[in-house]
């Protein structure tokens, strides 16, 4: 069920996209249509919220129908979708209403929408009242496809998607295996009794694979079933890119869900044919090498090329030539991965490490035989805990760069705006077309063609509305020069900036007025801005929470499983000591510092090396790095106890597996 | 001698099996007493009610003339890690401590440092012919070797009663006379009383007093026994 979550990202993604497709079409969307439309759309803004504002005129009588749609609305027309339908409803006319006129007459349908609350309104008009728009976002359509034009975007996000799927796929199938692994373990015992009667070793491994097999696939199936029921849930509750999912994005592709219910039992029976070849199953009993291969400091070579390779190559990059530069850029997803292997390579010898500096300290029995069973097989302890340590590694990585990355308000190479202030950049149009605009306090910029800049009659003026740079001694580079007289110039007016008395009403009223005015102006407040880069980054955030969460789920049963699995392999031993008065707070003391001891030191060593390699990174790429916020070493501090505590769930079944029954030998 | 260690009338059932129907036995200071009887007999559950790890259902148990088969199971804990020592047929030793520190354990849950526990421990190994193993797995260990550091575990505090059940079952018997050998010397140099549990009569050889146990019940009549010869 876990694996199939974290495999329905990427189709859900895919949905949103898909079904959006036709809101960005242009003339290269093929042709599903005897008859063009002129198709024109703006993102628009409705406190803070995104909205899509289309403009539509069909050039003969077949033109191209949008999804969701049963034909285009006619001039004085509007489709709108059903949450664009409340909240027209729910706000004064003069804010929002205004802004798409025309009559109401469909609805669009769930095939055209991203996501169940998205806002879209498609406003029918005649070819000549769109003709008069001079944008180039004004297109000549023939079809409505399904692919948006902003396509490797959205391909950026879905290798995201799916890389954090793989991320998510890892401590899944180290929970897979190992589930199968204590199986494994527990059925020695009767694979003695099979060898016994004269099955070959061959007949023992095929006993225990075609036992494990049916049980993973009586696992899985019931895991689909979970899923189904649970994907509804999931749909209703989970948001990304603030959105909720509709119920048939939630899905696995077919092909995926067919790989998943047969990979799950045969990566199961391969794991129990691995483990069981480690262990020899005699006829009398199984038995395992006394002292396994410990691990040595040549482990951390990986971990040290990684990152050393990032620090060495950053000053490198920054003299050589562009060519060599872009061969330099090639090198770091290497060193990147080498760093996550390298991570993976060096936790059962820093396991050991630690297993040892505990035991040398350790006055108390607890302490001792914990610290001891650490070092002894510090692989088995890592792979325990593994899952918890690489999301702290790579949550506190990711955390350096996301954060540096959002640091400062969003300007967009256009300044910040002051508060209350509507920008409308009309993208060049005559005075009169915006002049009911330009009241006193509206500070208008002029595109002076031949000069190749913009210009404002005051500085002062327009640092009143919004931090540009302004210079009153001739043109600025890359801002924005002053020039005495522009009022009675004719040069078109690029930007008009309007200050309100700072109430969402007075700035939805502009936005009403400007949209009426230029209908392919885009128009923001700051509030836009920084909520569209809050919206950016707050998604990214959520979309790390997310895996946390999620990893801590899974992590949480990985480390259930491998406090049962060090239990039931030492059952006798413990409840002989049982027998010889070792209290039973005091086993559980031993099993749970086995994990607790591990996870902390390896959890700190994660955070700081998740550190290391972001900033390693950082330097790589000529990025900001910033401390991450305390709030993430809260989430993974917190996230760490969380996991440690639901493991104690286990523990209960420590008293009755070392009770007087496994004393007794038979 | 005082007698250590009494069981009068004791009964126990595990469901409809009743494992002991009155059984009687005693267990004098420093004596060496071996329980035999034929399998399913209750050898082993006599002797898990007299060590604390079992209640018996009905008849009373006496440690040093005090009883205490009703005391709470903190307290049998208790005594169990004080003053009676353990021997198992195998699977008894932690198998991520090596010898030496399996040897200690008894003195490390009794509270002593870990320096001092581990100087005690340490003649033992001499003792018992484990020279340059004590810092070997148990895994790396042969059965008899195993079974002998099982021992010293056994009687490293200076216990007052040693319990062994079947501590020779998985050896052969080259490796069961080592380990027989050592457990009396021992004792008798230790002054420890032990009570094991074995179906060997080459074993039972080495006890001052054979207690026969049938159906639940010792088959010689309360108390009693065969004095060895």
């Amino acid at each position: 069920m876990l694996l199939l979550l974290c495999l329905t990202g990427q189709s859900a993604e895919q949905g949103r996209a898909e079904r959006s497709g036709w809101q960005s079409a242009d003339p290269d969307t093929p042709a599903t249509a005897p008859d063009p439309a002129l198709f024109l759309t703006v993102t628009d803004y409705h406190q803070g919220t995104a909205m899509i504002r289309g403009y539509v005129a069909a050039l003969g009588p077949r033109p191209p129908v949008p999804p969701g749609l049963e034909r285009l609305p006619g001039p004085g027309e509007v489709a709108a979708s059903p949450a664009m339908r409340r909240l027209l409803v729910s706000t004064p006319d003069d804010e929002l209403d205004d802004r798409y006129p025309g009559r109401v007459i469909a609805t669009i349908g769930d095939e055209g929408l991203a996501h169940p609350d998205q806002l879209v309104a498609l406003i029918g008009r005649t070819p000549d009242q769109l003709g008069e728009v001079t944008s180039r976002s004004l297109h000549r359509v023939r079809g409505f496809g399904s692919l948006p034009s902003g396509y490797a975007f959205y391909q950026g996000i879905r290798v995201l998607l799916l890389l954090g799927a793989v991320l998510l796929l890892v401590p899944v199938v180290i929970f897979i295996v190992m589930a199968t692994r204590v199986a494994a373990a527990h059925r020695e015992q009767r694979l003695a009794a099979i060898r016994l009667v004269g099955a070959t070793r061959l007949q023992a491994a095929v006993v225990a694979a075609v036992e494990t097999g049916l049980g993973a696939v009586a696992g899985t199936a019931l895991g689909w079933v979970g899923y189904e029921a649970g994907r509804r849930i999931l749909a209703a509750t989970l948001t990304f890119q603030g959105a909720r999912f509709f119920v048939d994005d939630v899905v696995v592709a077919p092909w995926l869900l067919a790989l998943v219910l047969a990979g799950v039992p045969l990566l199961a029976t391969l794991t129990t044919i691995v483990a069981l070849s480690r262990v020899q199953a005699g006829p009398l009993a199984t038995s395992r090498h006394g002292r396994r291969p410990r691990p040595s400091a040549r482990r951390a070579l990986p971990l040290a090329a990684g990152i050393g390779g990032l620090l060495a190559a950053a000053p490198l990059r920054r003299v050589v030539d562009s060519e060599t530069r872009e061969t330099f850029d090639t090198l770091a997803p290497l060193f990147v991965i080498l760093t996550i292997v390298g991570f993976v390579t060096i936790g059962p010898w820093l396991c050991m490490l630690a297993g040892r500096g505990i035991a040398r300290v350790s006055r108390r029995v607890p302490g001792l035989i914990a610290a001891r069973r650490i070092a002894s097989d510090p692989s088995a302890t890592f792979r325990a805990v593994s899952v918890v340590v690489l999301a702290a590694f790579a949550v506190t990585c990711s955390a350096s760069l996301v954060d540096a990355s959002g640091d400062g308000p969003f300007d967009g190479g256009r300044g910040v705006l002051r508060p209350g202030v509507v920008e409308v950049v009309t993208g060049g149009v005559p005075e009169a077309k915006v002049a009911p605009l330009l009241s006193e306090r509206a500070v208008p910029v002029r595109s002076d063609i031949g000069a190749a800049g913009e210009l404002v009659e005051s500085c002062t003026e327009l640092a009143r509305v919004v931090t540009l740079s302004c210079s009153s001694s001739g043109l600025a580079e890359g801002g924005v020069s002053e020039r005495a007289g522009l009022a009675d110039t004719d040069l078109p007016i690029s930007t008009v900036y309007v200050p309100t008395d700072r109430t969402p009403a007075a700035e939805n009223r502009v936005r009403t007025q400007a949209a009426n005015l230029v209908p392919n102006a885009i128009i923001h407040t700051q509030r836009d801005r920084i909520d569209t880069d809050a919206f950016f980054f707050g998604s990214l955030e959520q979309l790390q929470r997310l895996v946390w969460y999620f990893v801590l789920l899974v992590a949480a049963c990985s480390l259930t499983v491998g406090m049962l699995a060090g239990v039931i392999e030492r059952r006798r031993p413990f409840a002989l000591l049982r027998a010889s008065g070792l209290r039973l707070g005091e086993l559980r003391q031993v099993v749970f510092l086995e994990t607790a001891a591990a996870m902390l030191v390896t959890a700190a060593v994660g955070v700081g090396l998740g550190m290391a390699s972001s900033y390693a990174l950082a330097l790589f790429g000529d990025m900001a790095w910033t401390w991450p916020d305390v709030g993430v070493f809260v989430m993974v501090g917190i996230g760490v106890l969380a996991a440690l505590i639901l493991s104690t769930l286990a523990l209960p079944l420590l008293d009755a597996a070392t009770r007087h029954d496994a004393v007794r030998y038979e | 001698m005082p007698q250590i260690l009494v069981g009068n009338d004791l009964h126990k059932s595990f469901g409809l099996t009743r494992a002991l129907r009155g059984a009687n036995i005693v267990l004098d200071e420093g004596e060496i007493v071996a329980v035999m009887g034929p399998s399913g007999s209750g050898k082993s559950t006599l002797l898990h009610c007299l060590a604390g790890l079992l209640t018996p259902d009905r008849g009373e148990v006496q440690f040093a003339g005090r009883r205490i088969d009703q005391l709470p199971d903190r307290e049998r804990a208790h005594l169990r890690r004080t003053v009676f020592g353990f021997v198992f047929q195998f699977g008894q030793l932690v198998p991520e401590l090596p010898a030496v520190e399996n040897i200690a354990l008894p003195l490390l849950l009794a509270g002593r440092r870990r320096k001092h526990a581990l100087a005690a421990a340490a003649p033992w190994l001499a003792r018992l012919g484990l020279d340059g193993l004590g810092e070997r797995l148990p895994g790396e260990l042969s059965g008899g070797q195993g079974q002998r550091v099982a021992m010293a575990r056994a009687l490293v505090a200076n216990p007052t009663v040693v319990f062994a059940d079947e501590p020779t079952g998985s050896l052969d018997s080259v490796a069961a006379d080592e380990v027989m050998e050592l457990l009396v010397d021992a004792a008798r140099e230790q002054g420890t009383s032990v009570l094991m549990v074995t179906h060997e009569p080459r074993v039972g050889a080495y006890a001052d007093r054979t207690v026969l146990v049938r159906d639940g019940v010792d088959a010689l009549g309360p108390g009693l026994g065969v004095a060895a010869t």
